[in-house]
């Protein structure tokens, strides 16, 4: 019997019923085919190697050599890293890398904590390679065994028995989770655990951190938190951190940190960015709702370590901020180019958003923007406020890094 | 930030989003309507819709959630547009080539809802090696003309018609396996 054939506009039909599917992709995967082929690059690199073979014959032995560099794993890195806010997209060079961070009457309204000391001299600083974006195909896979452990270890610190606990696997971004006592906890290839509350966690009437604390309620909330996630805190001596700041219409947001200071100035940078316990939404838009919504307990992924990198100092990070390395993407934006005096803080900060490919260091420059480039803020009882921004360099030494997608504009100065 | 702005409800998020955003979600909107008024039109639309979005979204990446918005958006004109006559373009090539991933045939039904198939084809995406999973991305979520994939990859278009033919056959095959169209 013949078969029967579906009309042209069925077909259709069928055809844009996958293509809005397409469309509900991953994140990730969209942004990765975003990125240009690193053979581009590649063949950019080869080619100005071999322009230089003509001169000193020894040019291609430079592109060849960069997958390692003193027994150092060459870092990838994407133009985008040069800023959390960078826009690299195949469109055109609709790119701006001011980064409006936060609205204060002053920077010095600040509280949290000083990771690093700019009188001490760090040589070194590790570099993790992260398991996110999760891709097969990748050579870092997510230790999923380790996983579970971690999961099972941080669902007995909420009294659920590990023997009993279901863990189930999330079905698109690999995770781990168990749901149990009202609670999801998760863990991700970074061994990073979330307790995500079913419903807000609900702190006392009296707590407050905010920035507006006094010192004794401040002293009270640390007290109450400690006491009462402990175990989920399981540090020797942690120390509070309320970080955060800015203004919204209801009030102030801020988050609480705890994280265990160290002699050590690398351990210390390590202990602040990568090994922490945060409560989300402690201090909410709305003081008088006072909750939280999750806590998440990042740990420093040790396994993933791919090793200790030389950094280039302060100074030449400045340089770097201050060559116009980042001119060429101001035109679409503003012609605002940071100026030392408009600087009013420096951190070493590591990222680690799930987009990225690496946990590294960088240098993160907080800047009061100009008041012609400032947006016009106020309080709600009329009180003026300043816009800062923040840009941030890489930190690790250069001949370690290996720029793809937008060679010309990241190296061109070097 | 934007997001911020969004969730302050200062109208400035629109200003900042525009500013910022406006040439990506513009390209978005045009490789599938080939129109610049279309166009504009359309992202023009995305602001409000992101405006009435956020609170209570807050995307991660701002961008991608303005794309998609632009997407869907420029997928429904492009749909009211032709749905008189068929039109012509790389929205038509793209959709007539996803079409080769479905079952031709009249007796067949979906057995997925539009979120199982979404979630089919996000696990396909996964299981697809980079180069493959990119290369239908740029083709079938941004509409782009194969020339220009070819270019962004540094391979010939052949190339790329041989793989972008190979994925929808794995893709019909894995759609087959799930209850699309049995």
């Amino acid at each position: 019997m013949k078969e029967k054939k579906i009309t042209s506009d069925e077909r259709l039909r069928r055809g844009t019923e996958l293509f809005e599917a397409v469309g509900k992709a991953d994140d990730w995967l969209i942004e990765r085919s975003e990125r240009k082929s690193t053979a581009r690059i590649a063949i950019k690199i080869a080619a100005v190697a071999a322009c230089m073979f003509f001169v000193a014959t020894v040019g291609l032995r430079i592109y060849y050599d960069m997958d390692t560099v003193g027994g150092l794993p060459v870092l990838n890195v994407e133009k985008s890293d040069f800023d959390s806010e960078i826009f690299f997209g195949g469109y055109g060079d609709a790119v701006e890398i001011m980064h409006t961070v936060s609205y204060l009457g002053d920077y010095s309204e600040n509280k949290f904590e000083r990771a690093w000391d700019s009188d001490v001299k760090i040589e070194k600083l590790p570099v993790y390679h992260s398991t996110y974006p999760f891709n097969e195909n990748s050579d870092f896979l997510p230790d999923f065994k380790e996983m579970k452990r971690v999961l099972l270890d941080a669902a007995e610190k909420v009294g659920i028995n590990p023997e009993t606990a279901v863990v189930e696997e999330s079905e698109f971004d690999n995770r781990l989770e168990i749901n149990e006592n009202n609670m999801t906890i998760s863990v991700d290839g970074n061994l990073t655990v979330d307790y995500r509350y079913d419903n807000e966690f609900v702190l006392p009437d009296d707590f407050d951190c905010s920035l507006d604390a006094s010192p004794d309620d401040i002293v009270k909330a640390d007290k109450y938190l400690q006491e009462t996630f402990r175990k989920i805190i399981d540090m020797d001596n942690p120390k509070m951190d309320i970080r955060g700041n800015e203004y919204f219409i209801e009030g102030r947001s801020s988050y609480v940190y705890y994280y265990e200071p160290s002699d050590d100035p690398v351990q210390n940078i390590i202990n602040y960015n990568l090994n922490y316990v945060q409560f989300f939404d402690v201090i909410t838009r709305n003081p008088s709702d006072k909750s939280i919504r999750f806590i998440r307990v990042q740990r420093e992924p040790v396994a993933n370590k791919l090793g200790d990198y030389p950094i280039i100092s302060l100074e030449e990070a400045k340089k770097e901020l201050f060559k116009g390395k980042f001119e060429e993407y101001y035109s679409t934006h503003s012609k605002y180019q940071v100026k030392e005096e408009d600087i009013v803080d420096v951190e070493i900060i590591y990222k680690h958003y799930r987009s990225e490919e690496y946990i590294m260091p960088y240098y993160k420059f907080t800047f009061k923007v100009p008041v012609d480039f400032a947006y016009n803020r106020e309080t709600s009882d009329g009180k003026k406020l300043e816009t800062y921004g923040e840009f941030t360099v890489p930190a690790v030494e250069r001949k370690y890094m290996r720029a793809i997608d937008g060679v010309t504009s990241m190296f061109r100065n070097y | 930030m934007i997001i911020e702005l969004y969730w302050n409800r200062n109208e400035q998020a629109i200003t900042e989003t525009d500013k910022k955003y406006n040439r990506y979600c513009f390209s978005v909107a045009n490789n599938i309507l080939e129109n610049n008024e279309d166009s504009e039109e359309c992202v023009n639309e995305t602001w409000l819709k992101s405006w009435n979005a956020i609170p209570p979204c807050r995307p991660d990446k701002l961008r991608l959630f303005l794309a998609k918005i632009t997407r869907n958006l420029s997928l429904d004109r492009f749909r009211r547009k032709n749905s008189v006559k068929r039109g012509s373009g790389q929205m038509v090539l793209a959709l007539d080539e996803l079409c080769d991933c479905v079952s031709d045939r009249s007796d067949v039904e979906s057995r997925l809802s539009s979120e199982e198939l979404a979630k089919t084809v996000n696990s396909f995406l996964q299981a697809l090696t980079k180069r493959e999973c990119d290369i239908f991305i740029r083709r079938y979520f941004f509409v782009e003309p194969t020339d220009k994939i070819a270019n962004r990859y540094l391979i010939k278009e052949s190339h790329v018609l041989v793989i972008l033919s190979r994925t929808r056959a794995k893709l019909k095959a894995w759609l087959e396996d799930a209850g699309y169209f049995v």
